[in-house]
């Protein structure tokens, strides 16, 4: 690099920082980064995923366990007051002020992020916080999702005031499918890991006004329900971890079924192995991006986008897109690879049906990328949405009296973290094959078969946990 | 197929078999490679084009920013919004930084929230004991350089 371009890019560099405060890349929130898991952990993690797997092969069971879904009612009572109208009101009005706290606070706050609640509370305790929340709970983001709430709230109204009642909402195209949530999710971690700008609290908030009114859109037209369950990415999101869950709500009442055995009833519409490739290929990139072997590519590609002129500060931006991107895409070839080999087993289901028929089996490896991976960051980010929930403009309010509490950093050592981190892994692997050897129990009459399709299916997993184990290896290596 | 005894059988032998992995691959604690002070002697040249760093930006000049004094544990850094200096501790060490710059400005260690005033020809110096493991930035406050990167390890 010449001294003058070398100058020019300082310049270009101060001056973006001086017309956005306090900006830092994209994630300017992470204050505290993981230690690397050495060596010795990563060859006993992966040790660990081959002897799980070696044995899941000769012990599992012959006839499928979690389908068809086994569910049964707990006491009626507690079903009716947790989806009696009060509550459900109450819980959308909640959501709804949040929603707006996001925008006020964006909009008319201090813009940095550490110091303006809609950053923390998105991308923490919001985006990660409810993901733990759904696993366990099932699909709590359900009776909060603001947009569903004024999508029932509008059509209850509007329905009274119309004199023959509303029209019927438009069929909603199956070959959409779950495409609108996917690309929902995609601008959603754009924004989050790419976007230079995407941890600005005024992007957050403009971002989050354009979502919802494209979200009020297209609940207009197809239909409040139908939206949120198949195009709204939220909602699919955190409904397919809440899959895992053993409690499901059926109408009125709350029940209890199998842990896993939701993913089971997983209908593959268009889109899911799509949205999959984006959960599994986000992590991995944000991962990736930490370590060096990222670090290595990134000139290369920064100078690609120069010398096309773009300025310096989109480089890094395009770079980084063009990253995630590349790993979404990278992830989704290694998928592929396995349906055709499952394919090859027999039977006369397509590639794609076979990527679908087992795509569900990616869901707990998909939940243990982002559990592994941004553990430690809800656990000590997230605490910092009790002093933002007193101050969330950052003028220096105390509305809640909780102003003067602080982050711990070491509310969790290093050891704990990767422990953790490598026993997420390693339990959402073997979930993975429990899911996906009782799909082909059903998939394929003989078992014989069914057990020569896992093979595909194994190593397709084994790819993937390997993968996530080297990243957590690889992460912030400086 | 094997009867349900065969299967718990195989599955206990596969928690020993883990377990011994797990005891045969975990290096004792005295064998850590303990990252002593001379390590950041002469750190890596590194590029942080992930974390933006403000004014840091990619550049393939500039010597090591930091050295070390005699006494242990001191690092001297440049914050000159070049290389990004590398300062790594085990975690329970006493830990002095110091820092050069050509600004008036302010030092913040993140996660520690060490702050000292820092102006040209007035070096800040920074003392703590580095007991909180991680990963965190050294910047001048003001104009977001970082400075460096301060690695407590277990």
């Amino acid at each position: 690099m010449t001294r003058r371009r070398l100058a020019t890019a300082l310049g270009t560099a101060l001056l973006v920082t001086a017309l956005v405060p306090a900006q830092a890349a994209a994630h300017g929130l992470v204050v505290r980064a993981d230690l690397p898991i050495p060596e010795w952990l990563f060859a006993w993690g992966a040790a660990l995923v081959l002897i799980v797997s070696f044995v899941a092969l000769a012990v599992l069971w012959p006839s499928p366990r979690l389908e068809p879904v086994r569910w049964r009612p707990l006491s009626a009572k507690v079903g009716r007051a947790l989806t009696s109208a009060p509550v459900e009101i109450l819980a959308g009005a909640i959501g709804v002020a949040l929603l707006l706290i996001v925008v006020w606070s964006g909009l008319a706050g201090v813009q940095s992020p550490q110091a303006n609640f809609a950053p923390t509370f998105v991308y923490v305790t919001f985006w990660l916080g409810l993901v733990p929340v759904s696993f366990l709970f099932s699909d709590v983001f359900r009776a909060f999702n603001p947009w569903r709430a004024v999508g029932r709230g509008f059509s209850w109204v509007a329905g009274r005031a119309a004199r023959d009642g509303l029209p019927d909402p438009l069929p909603y195209p199956r070959w959409l499918g779950r495409w609108p949530a996917t690309l929902a999710v995609v601008a959603f971690v754009w924004l989050e890991i790419v976007a230079e700008s995407g941890n600005t609290p005024s992007t957050i908030a403009i971002a989050t006004l354009i979502y919802s009114g494209v979200t009020f859109l297209g609940m207009a037209l197809y239909g409040v329900e139908t939206w949120i369950e198949r195009a709204e990415g939220f909602s699919v999101y955190f409904n397919l971890i809440s899959r895992v869950s053993p409690l499901e709500r059926r109408g009125r009442e709350i029940g209890i079924r199998r842990p896993l055995s939701g993913l089971a009833a997983l209908e593959p519409l268009p889109g899911t192995v799509g949205l999959l490739m984006v959960m599994i290929g986000s992590v991995t990139f944000d991962g990736l991006s930490g370590g060096p072997t990222w670090q290595s590519i990134v000139p290369g590609l920064q100078d690609f986008f120069a010398s096309l002129g773009f300025g310096p500060a989109r480089t890094l931006e395009l770079a980084f897109g063009v990253g995630l991107i590349g790993t979404i895409l990278l992830v989704s070839g290694f998928y592929a690879l396995g349906a055709a080999g499952v394919r090859s087993v027999g039977g006369a289901r397509s590639e794609a049906g076979a990527a679908r028929a087992f795509v569900h089996s990616l869901v707990p490896i998909a939940i243990v990328y982002a559990a592994a991976h941004y553990v430690s960051f809800l656990l000590i980010q997230g605490q910092a949405i009790a002093f933002l929930a007193s101050d969330p403009l950052g003028e220096g309010w105390n509305l809640l009296g909780t102003a003067a509490s602080t982050i711990d950093y070491g509310v969790i050592g290093t050891n704990a973290v990767w422990y953790l981190q490598v026993g997420f892994v390693v339990t959402g692997h073997v979930a993975a094959l429990v899911l996906a050897h009782d799909r082909a129990l059903v998939l394929y009459e003989k078992a014989r078969v069914a057990v020569r399709s896992q093979y595909w299916m194994l190593a397709v997993m084994v790819g993937f946990t390997t993968l996530a184990l080297w990243l957590l290896s690889q992460a912030n290596q400086g | 197929m094997q009867s349900n005894r065969s299967r718990v059988t195989l599955a206990v032998v596969a928690v020993a078999v883990a377990v011994v992995a797990f005891l045969v691959l975990r290096p004792s604690d005295d064998e850590e490679p303990a990252s002593t002070p001379s390590a950041s002697q002469e750190p890596a040249p590194k590029e942080e084009p992930g974390s933006g760093g403000g004014g840091a930006k990619p550049s393939d000049d500039k010597g090591p920013a930091s050295e070390t004094d005699d006494e242990a544990n001191t690092f001297r850094l440049e914050a000159d919004g070049g290389e990004v200096a590398a300062v790594e501790v085990t975690k329970g060490e006493e830990v002095r930084l110091e820092v050069i710059a050509d600004t008036e400005d302010e030092v913040h260690v993140h996660g520690y929230d060490e702050f000292a005033d820092v102006a040209p020809g007035e070096p800040a110096e920074i003392k703590f004991t580095a007991d909180i493991e991680g990963i965190y930035e050294v910047e001048l406050e003001g104009s977001h350089t970082q400075i460096a990167r301060l690695e407590v390890r277990p």
